[in-house]
């Protein structure tokens, strides 16, 4: 099987993923017992008005209609109507991701660049002060639970520099006179500062923990001692022949927890009460809203598909070997 | 001998045991080579063959320490750390390693492998490197578009054979190779080591070949020292080794070879060879001996020359101690 091949089959094989998530996010909306207007828990609604309701969602039609209906609006980009403000699903989540996405990019940027920086240098630095060092600080932040980690940074971190705790922007910011993009700019980082640093440190750990045994095994091989005695310096065996080689575990994981992060946020964006997807996802877990969950649900799946097929990707690019 | 291109004089190794404690390696061994010479280094595993030959390039792990010179054309390499060796590193001394198949990094281009020491000694560079990559492969007998390919594209012999191409990148004057031959099978073996005795006969390359096989060392090499225990037990050339031994464990080790024309049973030596966490007393061989007598428990033997360019280390050699017991 050619190199070329494998693009197709993994982009394939990507969508076929994608059929099937949509599928399952279909079906498990149903099997759950009651449906949207059940959950309205409206004791005041007549029977005919539930009926009128079930019409309106288009409930009453059999599961396979439904289901038809379900692909049809998706493939126009229609994720359905909230039931609780009655916009539509998409214009329900965007918001929380415009605020979800740049909080997650900055928090992994920094873990990736510090995690995979100080693997390799303990790695390289084996059984110094600086290795063991970088281990426990590695397994220290990587045990913790995030929204523990996050309580600490409320109680601790945010008065010491003075950053705020909760939300996505300064109330007041823009009411006494108009502020500058500048000022936005500056008050929308420093809101995510927090939840950014405590979801980085999380990752960082596991970051640093797997690219310096993924260092560390790889330096290990025949190549790397045949390096050395090419003569080359211990430094340029981990840059030449440690670093590509050691990366491939990592993008795998970097990868995966990506496309869990978007969502996975969950915990830190509630100690944080950050808007942005994971709240909205237990907001709409707790009103009932059946719709901006499906929709929510989707694109978390969306989102792990799609950094799975970028993995599959890198790593084609990363090892010549790879060809199924 | 003339002068000889590398000299090894008491050499000794050390590993700084995990659990406190040192394991003395190798325990002082000296030999010599000539240019142009082919030497062989006999043992069983754990004898400290291969722990000697990486002490000569300084390549042990850091819980290791080494004493002795290894003094290569007058130099001794060893003197101020890596310092001293690493421009001598694949420039002078390349090596074919035991899982040469693995000498490869897979993520890598086979020849911009072969050319990376090149432009690191600044042998060749750029275009003139590959050009120069691409007809060491032709010489090891693999076609010079193979410059482009990665190493699993490769067979087992074909990347054994990479990987001598690659120790020649830099016109080295002596090749360590340490066990080349063991993974591959019995026909690709022969291959492998008649290209690296022709080689050296063409281009003047000295070469010690590491290997716990006997008859390997037969297709190769000339003289051969007989490694036990950290120590060169017995050293000369190898018919001599093999006609008139002057040490039981040299009889004893051709003797677990089997021969394909002669009509003898294969034996085995009985026991296990001695921990190096602490010195043995007297001779290390001596509790596998089927000679052993009175002297040798308690007395390191010394080496003894035992005839024309010979050592041996066995009180059997020495009159004194057996007119003493």
């Amino acid at each position: 099987m050619g190199r070329g091949d494998y693009i197709a089959k993994r982009v394939g094989f990507a969508l076929i993923t994608v059929l099937v998530a949509i599928t399952l996010n279909f079906v498990l909306f149903r099997a759950i017992p009651g449906d949207a207007v059940s959950a309205l828990r409206c004791r005041q609604c007549t029977a005919a008005f539930k009926e009128f309701q079930r019409q309106e969602l288009g409930l009453d039609k059999s599961k396979w209609e439904q289901y038809r209906l379900y692909l049809a609006d998706l493939a126009h980009g229609d994720l359905g109507r909230s039931l609780r403000t009655e916009r539509s699903v998409a214009s329900e989540l965007w918001a929380p991701i415009r605020n979800t996405l740049p909080m997650v990019a900055l928090g992994t940027f920094f873990s990736i660049l510090l995690g995979v920086a100080a693997g390799v240098v303990s790695a390289w630095r084996r059984g110094t002060i600086v290795d063991r060092g970088t281990l426990y600080t590695g397994l220290g932040f990587y045990s913790m639970p995030p929204q523990w980690l996050g309580l600490l940074m409320v109680l601790y971190v945010s008065g010491w520099l003075g950053l705020p705790t909760s939300g996505v922007k300064d109330p007041i910011l823009g009411i006494l006179g108009d502020a500058s993009t500048w000022d936005v700019v500056v008050d929308r980082l420093e809101h995510m500062v927090l939840p950014s640093l405590t979801l980085g440190l999380v990752l960082l750990g596991e970051y640093a923990l797997i690219t310096r045994s993924a260092m560390l095994e790889t330096l290990g091989e025949d190549y790397a001692l045949t390096a050395r005695a090419k003569g080359l310096s211990n430094w340029a065996v981990v840059r030449r022949h440690g670093l590509r080689n050691a990366l491939l575990p990592v993008v795998t994981l970097v990868a995966l927890s990506l496309g869990f992060i978007i969502g996975g946020a969950i915990t830190i964006e509630y100690v944080f009460s950050y808007p942005g997807i994971g709240l909205a996802i237990v907001e709409a877990i707790d009103k009932r809203d059946f719709p901006v969950l499906q929709g929510a649900f989707l694109l978390l799946t969306l989102s792990v598909i799609a950094f799975n097929l970028l993995a599959d990707l890198l790593y084609f690019k990363l090892d010549p070997r790879v060809t199924t | 001998m003339s002068a000889p291109l590398l000299r090894v004089e008491t050499l000794h190794v050390w590993f700084e045991l995990a659990g406190g404690g040192e394991l003395h390696a190798v325990r002082g061994i000296d030999f010599e080579l000539a240019v142009g010479e082919r030497f062989g280094l006999v043992g069983e595993s754990g004898c400290g063959k291969t722990t000697a030959i990486l002490a000569l390039m300084g390549l042990l792990p850091p819980n290791a320490s080494v004493a002795g010179r290894v003094v290569l054309d007058g130099e001794d390499i060893l003197a101020r750390g890596e310092d001293s060796v690493s421009p001598h590193r694949w420039r002078d001394i390349a090596m074919v390693f035991q899982g040469a198949m693995n000498a490869f990094n897979p993520v890598r281009r086979i020849g911009d492998q072969i050319v990376e020491p090149m432009e690191l000694h600044r042998v060749a560079e750029g275009k003139e490197a590959h050009r120069r990559a691409a007809e060491l492969l032709e010489l090891v007998g693999i076609a010079r578009n193979r410059i482009e390919s990665y190493p699993h594209e490769l067979s087992g012999g074909m990347r054994q054979r990479a990987a001598i191409a690659m120790a020649l990148a830099c016109k080295p004057k002596l090749v360590l190779a340490d066990e080349p031959t063991t993974a591959l099978d019995v026909m690709v073996q022969a291959q492998i080591l008649n290209l690296l005795v022709s080689l050296s006969e063409e281009l003047g390359l000295a070469l010690v070949l590491v290997t716990h096989d006997l008859p390997v060392v037969a297709q190769t090499c000339g003289r051969t020292a007989v490694m036990y225990a950290g120590r060169i037990a017995e050293a000369g050339p190898l018919d001599a080794l093999y006609h008139d031994p002057r040490h039981p464990y040299t009889r004893l080790l051709f003797a677990t070879t089997p021969d394909l024309f002669e009509q003898r049973e294969v034996v085995s030596i009985p026991g296990v060879p001695p921990r190096l966490d602490r010195e043995p007393a007297g001779c290390a061989f001596a509790p596998r001996c089927d000679s052993a007598f009175a002297p040798c428990a308690s007395v390191t033997p010394r080496a003894l020359i035992v005839g024309d360019g010979r050592t041996a280390e066995c009180h059997l050699n020495d009159p004194a101690a057996r007119a003493a017991s």
